[in-house]
């Protein structure tokens, strides 16, 4: 026994040793953590700000990247030093691309992807140590956050010897200054198709004074132009593809993490690591497998077989992940306010040209009701675009909720000072592969229907839908917007007059002011005042109706590390990942 | 006064007298039916059970079909729900006593449309043989090589989602079938004597049809009608389960076995049972009744 007593032992040479490791190690992670909360501070204002954050302190070493991730590994230990290399990581995404050309449609895993492929001059910092519900800008390909000699200009630096993938025709060249200049000039191609020409739209010059320097004139002040530039899509691609429209729609070639191996519609796609990739040590993985799978019953049963490592879509409830739970008990479950959602989409034409039936349809709604209905309980109201998720810029809920209360009453004046006093019919267009648009669309119908609304749910192909939205041809649409990173993804494209996914056909000079009053807002506190004064003045237009907020679930296998997804269109983070099998 | 032939059966040509059912009274029938067949006279009342509850549904159902309730998302049979609730908060039995209209509506109507279809073109096949005799069963041919679920997704997907689109593609994947059996039957009764008769004493060959090899082959096609209501409340189920069905909210059986509800079947088995069954016990009855009311128009088993 005495030989055993804890107070009595002696320390040995080793104990000592692995002490002082592991306080040292600790002390690095706390370090790091605290090293990158100040430089998130520091940009998450909006403005560019002189860089100070480097791509080596962001993710330059295997274990600078760990550590700033604030890896779910084991506690107290470094995670540099518990990184398993190799293995293939089994991703899924929810819908079927229709080609790989990622400026020409708002697929979701066709963005996915580009986040494997493809490097962004910035990116949105991710990581267990990151808040899922905020939205923090760091360098991805500059070197450091641009310098902004003036509110109009942005000074970018590239690193030296970033290199293309291996393939024809770019053949592994390096990254160049040029190729920023041709992947944004193509994204701001002025047609209809190009649907994140908003982003680059701003723009006024691009001047390249060396092949390692862009320097970016506005036309106009743009507050979430950094925002942009971190957004999946604004991805650098080589000039070589971005001039020929057959390797755009078939291929991917980037710099980015992972090479774009093959895409076969309605099965997979494959990317293997790159080699070259100028992130020394990265990808932890040799591969990564994104399996499509529309169904959402399908997909939760390929996670609960582990055939996927993470969950991606509408497949989890609060409910399922109680039963996931059960039977998996190391499962590790992410839950964090959407950042978007599902929405009525009207179309301007009567009867819907007239706020007083778009204001009826939003008196008339129950949104307390659907959320239990739907999601017992788990959710928020919403009336306005600027949903709960976007914390840093959304009103305060409860302000939302006084105007969230249900008024039938009000709702039948409204229609019958606009001349419907009797039934009116409204067709709403829904995707086949959104389980969740259907069920809302379904008690949505119930409620309209008190206040003389027949809502008209039809169900169409997601192709179909999607051909609906550029040609106008819908009445309303159960739309879904996916967690973009800055609010004004949620109201510029879709209010402005000229925006590019105006689907409702939208033309409101007074809207369109308020909406570019926040976008010109540089000064962070201004800006927020602009986007809560045309949230809150919301009631005034209402060209879409908003219900709920969803808590979203994201599930991941226990032996994924490193990997905290804030966004699951978005799979940045999945060179820092790992497999502890 | 030319009158009809002798009752036939589907299978031989023994002869029954026609008028000798009719002299029966329907309750003697009804008794004799439920002592020979006592699983087909069970499934008869089943499917009257069914039936009744289609027409009443709005009496019977505890609720609206597409009503929702507070505080009732995913719960199991209890007192308030006597099935449970599904994922946007509906009573299961109510949705699944409204859903009985749906499967029987389209069930009876397509085999409406589709045995009568295919009646017409049998016995105009089999009455006229030669050329008329050839395109027809042709025709036929080329619509049983496709799978009937593949035809029927193939229309729907061509014409539309919407119930009488179902109904005109179940209709049509079930015409070949009568066409054939009918045909067959006629091949058999034309050569009769009665008929041999009549054309002797000068009566059109629309006459003929529609007095003497018509009534003769009805009995086939009542069994082949019951027969195939099974397949083709299975193959709008099939068609709305697809997505290409009965649209939402509408309570089909079909579709509450698909869409968001899948999902839920690993925490509430019930969402799957109780559709699954209503499917299944329909189907039974109606196969089980069919299979007595063949026996039943067949002498040969006639007493077995």
């Amino acid at each position: 026994m005495s030989e055993n007593n804890y107070w009595t032992r002696r320390l040995g040479r080793r104990t000592v040793l692995r002490g002082a490791a592991i306080g040292a190690g600790s002390l690095g992670l706390l370090g790091g953590l605290a090293c990158s909360s100040s430089n998130n501070s520091n940009n998450s204002n909006g403005k560019s700000n002189a860089a100070s954050a480097t791509i080596a302190a962001a993710a330059g070493s295997p274990a600078a990247g760990a550590a700033r991730s604030g890896s779910p590994v084991a506690a107290g230990s470094t995670p540099a030093a518990n990184i398993k290399r190799g293995g293939t990581i089994n991703l899924m995404a929810d819908a079927d691309p229709p080609h790989l050309d990622f400026h020409r449609t708002v697929s979701t895993p066709v963005a996915q992807w580009c986040t494997l492929v493809y490097n962004r001059l910035l990116r949105y910092r991710q990581g267990a140590d990151v808040d899922p519900n905020t939205f923090e800008i760091e360098p991805d390909l500059a070197t450091a956050m641009p310098e902004q000699p003036d509110p109009l200009t942005y000074l970018f630096k590239l690193p030296a010897g970033v290199k293309f993938h291996n393939k024809a025709p770019v053949n592994g060249r390096e990254l160049t200054a040029d190729d920023v200049r041709a992947s944004f000039e193509r994204q701001g191609t002025k047609k209809a198709d190009f649907v994140f020409g908003y982003l680059v739209d701003p723009i006024e010059k691009i001047e390249t004074p060396d092949p390692l320097t862009v320097k970016i004139t506005l036309s106009r002040p743009t507050a979430p132009f950094l925002s942009a530039m971190a957004y999946f899509i604004t991805a650098i691609a080589p000039k070589e593809q971005l001039a020929d429209q057959n390797l755009m729609e078939k291929g991917m070639i980037g710099s980015g993490p992972f090479i774009f191996q093959e895409f076969q519609s309605k099965v997979a796609a494959k990317f293997t690591k790159n080699p070259d990739y100028f992130r020394k040590g990265m990808p932890y993985l040799d591969a990564v497998t994104v399996s499509i799978i529309t169904d959402n019953a399908a997909r939760l049963a390929a996670f609960r077989s582990q055939q996927s490592d993470v969950t991606v879509g509408d497949e989890l409830s609060q409910e399922l992940v109680g039963a996931l739970k059960q039977s998996n008990p190391n499962i590790r479950v992410e839950e964090f306010s959407e950042a978007e959602g599902y929405h009525l989409m009207l179309q301007q034409k009567p009867p819907y040209n007239d706020l007083r039936v778009r204001q009826a349809l939003s008196a008339g709604l129950d949104r307390s009701a659907l959320i239990d209905r739907l999601l017992s309980g788990k959710g928020e109201v919403r009336t306005s675009p600027i949903p709960l998720g976007h914390r840093q810029w959304a009103r305060p809920q409860a302000q939302i909720e006084a105007e969230a209360k249900r008024d039938v009453q009000k709702a039948k004046q409204l229609l019958a000072a606009a001349g419907h006093a009797s039934d009116i019919s409204l067709d709403v267009s829904v995707s086949n592969i959104r389980e969740f648009s259907k069920s809302i669309m379904q008690v949505m119908q119930e409620q309209l229907k008190e206040i003389g609304v027949t809502l008209n749910v039809k169900v169409i192909e997601q192709a179909l839908y999607l051909k609906q939205e550029p040609e106008h041809s819908f009445d309303a649409q159960s739309y879904l917007l996916r967690p973009y990173p800055d609010p004004d993804d949620l109201i510029y494209p879709l209010f402005y007059s000229k925006g590019s996914k105006n689907y409702g056909q939208i033309n409101d000079p007074e809207l369109d002011a308020l909406v570019l009053k926040q976008r010109e807002a540089l000064d962070r506190i201004a800006r927020k005042a602009a986007l809560q004064d045309l949230d809150s003045k919301w009631g005034n237009y209402q060209y879409h109706v908003y219900p709920l907020v969803r808590t979203f679930f994201m599930a991941y296998q226990n032996y994924v590390k490193n990997y905290r997804a804030r966004n699951p269109a978005e799979f940045t983070r999945v060179q820092e990942t790992w497999l502890d099998k | 006064m030319m009158t009809a032939g002798p009752g036939r059966s589907a299978a031989l040509g023994a002869v029954v007298p026609a008028r000798e059912f009719a002299r029966r009274p329907i309750w003697r029938g009804v008794v004799r039916f439920a002592r020979q067949k006592p699983l087909g006279f069970a499934g008869a009342l089943l499917l009257l059970a069914i039936v009744f509850a289609a027409i009443f549904a709005a009496q019977i159902a505890p609720y609206a079909p597409n009503a929702t309730h507070a505080k009732a998302r995913l719960l199991g049979p209890g007192a308030r729900f006597l099935l449970g609730t599904d994922e946007v908060s509906r009573d299961l039995l109510s949705r699944i006593i409204y859903g009985a209209r749906i499967s029987l509506f389209v069930g009876i109507v397509s085999v409406g449309v589709g045995t009568v279809v295919g009646a017409a073109l049998g016995v105009v096949s089999g009455y006229f043989r030669g050329t008329v005799d050839q395109v027809v069963q042709r025709l036929m041919d080329v619509v049983l090589a496709l799978p009937a679920l593949v035809l029927a997704i193939a229309i729907v997907a061509m014409l539309g989602t919407k119930i009488v689109n179902v109904m005109i593609a179940v209709s049509i994947v079930l015409i070949p079938q009568a066409a054939r059996v009918v045909r067959g039957a006629t091949l058999s009764v034309r050569q009769d004597l009665y008929v041999d008769a009549a054309r002797a004493l000068g009566a059109s060959d629309s006459r003929i049809i529609l007095r003497h090899v018509l009534p003769n082959v009805l009995g086939p096609i009542v069994v082949l009608a019951t027969v195939t209501l099974g397949s083709a409340i299975i193959t709008e189920a099939s068609l709305s389960f697809l997505g290409l069905g009965t649209q939402p909210p509408t309570a089909s059986w079909g579709q509450m076995l698909s869409g968001a509800s899948r999902n839920f079947f690993v925490i509430d088995a019930w969402l799957a049972v109780v559709p699954g069954l209503a499917l299944c016990t329909t189907v039974f009855s109606i196969n089980v009744l069919g299979d007595a009311l063949r026996d039943a128009f067949d002498p040969r088993l006639r007493g077995r």
